[in-house]
C-alpha cells in the first residue's frame, strides 16, 4: 500500500502540464458504511450541489473537482447498496444508473466503487455484480489506514489483476490515497458507445457462488491476516447488553436533550443579545416611521427570534451525526427493534424517527432504506410527531416562560426535564399512532430484520463539519426567504389598517390579523387560545418556529411597551394563564404545523392521500389533547 | 459433540456454531417477501453455509433479536429470532444446547 500525504485542496489546483479539456462522469457505489460519504466530501469539498431527481424521491447528490491532469471530474454521490438488486427506492437509483437506464443521469464514464478493507468479503460480491454492467471501473479501498492497523495485508496489484481494473488504497480520514485515486482517473476516458451490460438477477444459488468467488479472491491477494476489531466486540458487550444497553441509549437521548438546554443557551443568549440591540438601535432611529417600524419590528424582531435557535438545531444535528458517523444508530436499531417490533414498526425505521427529532423532512426521506412499502408508510405517517428542532422556539419561548427554573434530584434542570417529558410524548404518542395505522390500514406480515451493525469508529470530524454545515445553510436560508417573507406579510397585516385617531385599544386590534384572529377565536376559544394565538398559528403553517416571531411582532405591536425592555417571556407571563400556556404546548405537540412536510410526505409516497391523512389525524389528535389539557389546567 | 443440526435461535450467548444448512421452509412466522428473498438476503449480508458465528447478544425482549458474530469476518449481524429459525448450525462449544 502507498500512501502520500495530501490535502483535499491540492487536487482541485489547476493541473501543471498540458491543457486538456477532458471531462468525466464518475458514478460514486458502495456498500453502505463503507466510508462513501466521506470519501465523497473529501474529494470534492465544498463543491457539491444537492439537487432532486424528477419521479423518484432520491437526492441526486453532484460534487466536482478537478484532477491533477486537469479532467473535469463530475462525481454523482449513488445511494449505498447492497447488490444490484435494488430492494429499496434508494437502491433502485444506483442500479439504474450504473445500468445507464436513469434518464436524468446517463452517460456514466467510469464507476468508482468504494471497498471498506476492514471487511472485504462484504465488499466484493458488489464489485463482481457491478463488473458485469460494461462501464469501466476503478476501485478505492477505503479505511485501509484501520485495515492496516488491524493487521490486514493485501496485495493490490494482485487484485487489480484479478478484476482487470486499477485499486488504490484510500482513507478518507486520514486523507491518504485521495490524490493517486484522483491521478487514476485521468487514465479513463469518455465512454463513447453504450456499455453492454451481461448482470442478471442472482438467485440463491448464485449469490452462494459469488461468495466463494470472492472467498477464493481473498485468498489470493490476502498477504497478512489482521485481527478484527476487538474494540468493537468489547464496546458491544456493554452497548448491545439487554439492560446496559438500553439504559445507555436512554441516558444518550437524555444527555442530548439537557445539552440543548446548557450548552446551547450560551450561543443563543449571545445571538439574543445581539438582535435585541439591533433592534432597539434601528427602533431608535426614527420612532414614526414606517420603515423603520418595519425593518425593527417586523425584520430584526422575526428573524432574529428564529436565528437565536440555530445553536439549538446544531447541537441536536451534530449528537445524530456523530451517533450514525461512529456507527451506534444501527445498535440502536438493534435495541429499538422488539420494542418497535410491539407496534408493528420496524427496526430500521428508528434511523428516520431519530432524524426526524431534527426535522421530519430529513426524517420522511430517510424512510427510504426501509424497503417495505407497508413500514415505510406507517414511519412516515408518524414522523411529524417526533419534536423536531422547529418546536423547540416554541417549547423554549412556553416553557422558560411558565415553568420554573429549579434543579429537582439534584441534578435534573427542570425545565430541560419538562423538555425531555414533551420528546416523549411525540414519541409514546408515534407508537401508538403506529399501532393504530398498522391495525387498521397495513395488516399483514412483517418484514425481516437482517441489519449490520459495523465496528465502531471515530467520527471524522471534517465529514462531520460538512454535514453540520448543510441544515445550517438550510436554516439560515430559511430565515432569509420564507421566514423573512412571512414577517414582512405579518406585519404589514398587523399594522394595518391603522386605528382611528381616538383609538383606545392597541393598534393590532384593528388591524387585519387582528379581525381574522377575533374572527376565528371562537373555534380555538374552547382549548384556550386567545386571538394572538390564533393569529400566530396561521403563518406558523409555513415554519413553526415562525409563530414565535409573530407573538414577538404582535406583542411588539400591541403597545406592550415592555416588550422594548423585557422579553417576550416576560410579557407572555403577564397576558397568558399557565393553562393557555400548557395548551399550546400540547398543540404544537400534535398539530400538522408544517406545509413543507405535508409537502414531502405527499412527494415521497407519491400521492394525495397520505397527507391528507396525515393532516387529518394530526389535527384531531392536536384539538384533543389541547381540549384536555386546558381542561385539566384550568382546574387547578 | 452433538453432530445434530439445531436453528440458530436455540444457541445461547458466547456459543460458537458452524453455519450448515440455511433452508427458507424452516420460517416459522411468514414474512412478507418473495419466495427465496430472505434466504438471499441472509447469504448477502454474509452467512452462508461453512462460516463460523458466535452469538453476541439477545434483545431485551423475548431474547429477540439476536445479535451474531460472523468470526473471521468480525462482521456484527443483527436478526430477529423468526428469521434466525432458518439458519441450521452445528454447536462447536459448549455442551447443552436444549433451550
Amino acid at each position: 500500500m502507498q500512501d502520500s500525504q495530501i490535502s483535499p485542496a491540492s487536487i482541485h489546483e489547476v493541473a501543471k502540464s498540458q491543457d486538456n479539456n477532458k471531462k468525466l462522469k464518475v458514478a460514486l457505489v458502495g456498500k453502505p458504511n463503507c466510508g462513501k460519504t466521506a470519501l465523497f466530501n473529501t474529494l470534492t469539498g465544498s463543491r457539491q450541489k444537492v439537487a432532486n431527481y424528477s419521479g423518484v424521491t432520491v437526492d441526486r447528490k453532484l460534487g466536482y473537482f478537478v484532477t491533477p491532469n486537469n479532467t473535469q471530474i463530475t462525481l454523482v454521490d449513488l445511494p449505498g447498496t447492497y447488490s444490484l438488486r435494488a430492494r429499496s427506492p434508494d437502491e433502485q437509483v444506483t442500479r439504474d444508473v450504473v445500468f445507464n437506464q436513469f434518464a436524468e443521469e446517463k452517460n456514466i464514464d467510469v464507476i468508482l466503487a468504494v471497498i471498506d478493507a476492514t471487511n472485504l468479503s462484504g465488499c466484493l460480491r458488489l464489485i463482481l455484480e457491478l463488473k458485469q454492467t460494461g462501464i469501466p471501473l476503478l476501485i478505492a479501498m477505503n479505511m485501509s489506514d484501520i485495515a492496516k492497523l488491524r493487521g490486514f495485508e493485501y496485495d493490490l496489484t494482485k487484485l487489480s489483476q484479478i478484476l482487470e481494473c486499477p485499486v488504490i488504497a484510500t482513507s478518507a480520514t486520514k486523507q491518504t490515497g485521495i490524490n493517486e485515486l484522483a491521478s487514476a482517473l485521468d487514465d479513463f476516458s469518455q465512454l463513447t458507445s453504450d456499455p453492454i451490460c451481461t448482470w442478471i438477477e442472482p438467485n440463491q444459488a448464485m449469490v452462494r457462488e459469488y461468495h466463494v468467488q470472492v472467498h477464493d479472491i481473498i485468498g489470493q491477494i490476502e498477504t497478512k491476516r489482521g485481527i478484527p476489531s476487538i474494540w468493537s466486540e468489547r464496546i458491544d458487550k456493554v452497548l448491545l447488553h439487554p439492560v446496559f444497553g438500553l439504559l445507555i441509549l436512554l441516558a444518550i437521548l437524555f444527555v442530548m436533550f439537557q445539552s440543548v438546554f446548557t450548552w446551547a443557551t450560551i450561543p443563543q443568549d449571545f445571538l439574543q443579545g445581539i438582535f435585541d440591540n439591533a433592534q432597539a438601535y434601528v427602533a431608535g432611529l426614527s420612532p414614526n416611521s414606517f420603515i423603520v417600524s418595519l425593518i425593527a419590528n417586523g425584520v430584526i424582531a422575526g428573524v432574529g427570534a428564529v436565528v437565536v435557535f440555530l445553536p439549538q438545531i446544531l447541537t441536536i444535528t451534530l449528537f445524530i451525526l456523530i451517533l450514525e458517523d461512529t456507527g451506534y444508530m444501527a445498535r440502536a436499531a438493534f435495541l429499538m427493534d422488539k420494542l418497535m417490533g410491539g407496534v408493528g414498526l420496524h427496526g430500521r425505521a428508528f434511523i428516520p424517527l431519530l432524524s426526524s427529532f431534527a426535522c421530519a423532512i430529513p426524517g420522511i426521506m430517510a424512510t427510504r432504506t426501509i424497503e417495505n412499502r407497508k413500514d415505510r408508510l406507517v414511519t412516515i405517517l408518524i414522523a411529524p410527531l417526533m419534536t423536531c428542532s422547529a418546536r423547540l422556539p416554541v417549547y423554549t419561548l412556553l416553557i422558560s416562560a411558565f415553568i420554573p427554573r429549579k434543579i429537582i434530584w439534584g441534578f435534573a434542570n427542570l425545565q430541560g426535564l419538562v423538555m425531555f417529558a414533551l420528546f416523549a410524548a411525540g414519541i409514546i404518542s408515534g407508537l401508538i399512532m403506529a399501532f393504530i395505522f398498522k391495525f387498521f390500514f397495513f395488516k399483514g406480515d412483517r418484514q425481516p430484520l437482517i441489519l449490520e451493525l459495523p465496528s465502531y469508529k471515530a467520527p471524522n470530524p471534517y465529514n462531520v463539519l460538512l454535514e453540520l454545515m448543510k441544515p445550517t445553510k438550510a436554516f439560515l436560508k430559511r430565515a432569509g426567504t420564507i421566514i423573512l417573507a412571512v414577517m414582512i406579510v405579518i406585519w404589514f397585516l398587523s399594522s394595518f389598517p391603522l386605528p382611528p385617531a381616538n383609538a383606545t385599544a392597541p393598534a393590532i386590534d384593528y388591524s387585519i390579523a387582528g379581525i381574522v384572529g377575533h374572527f376565528l377565536e371562537p373555534i380555538f376559544a374552547p382549548i384556550g387560545f386567545t386571538w394572538q394565538i390564533v393569529v400566530a398559528l396561521i403563518p406558523g403553517m409555513a415554519a413553526r418556529e415562525v409563530a414565535v416571531s409573530v407573538l414577538g411582532t404582535i406583542f411588539a405591536l400591541s403597545g406592550s411597551e415592555d416588550v422594548v425592555t423585557h422579553s417576550l417571556t416576560t410579557v407572555l407571563q403577564h397576558q397568558w394563564s399557565i393553562a393557555t400556556a400548557l395548551s399550546l404546548i400540547a398543540w404544537y405537540a400534535f398539530a400538522p404545523q408544517c406545509i413543507s412536510t405535508l409537502a414531502v410526505a405527499k412527494r415521497e409516497t407519491n400521492s394525495w392521500k397520505w397527507p391528507v391523512i396525515m393532516f387529518s389525524y394530526q389535527l384531531v389528535l392536536a384539538y384533543l389533547s389541547s381540549f384536555v389539557v386546558f381542561r385539566i389546567a384550568s382546574l387547578f | 459433540m452433538s453432530t445434530s443440526l439445531i436453528p440458530l435461535s436455540r444457541l445461547h450467548k458466547s456459543q460458537h456454531a458452524i453455519v450448515k444448512k440455511i433452508d427458507e421452509s424452516l420460517l416459522p412466522h411468514n414474512v412478507e417477501l418473495t419466495k427465496g428473498e430472505l434466504e438471499r438476503r441472509i447469504l448477502e449480508i454474509g452467512i452462508i453455509e461453512g462460516i463460523e458465528l458466535k452469538i453476541l447478544h439477545f434483545g431485551l425482549i423475548n431474547q429477540d433479536p439476536i445479535a451474531i458474530q460472523l468470526v473471521h469476518s468480525g462482521l456484527t449481524v443483527a436478526i430477529r429470532r423468526n428469521e434466525a429459525e432458518i439458519i441450521l448450525v452445528e454447536q462447536i462449544t459448549g455442551t447443552n444446547h436444549a433451550r
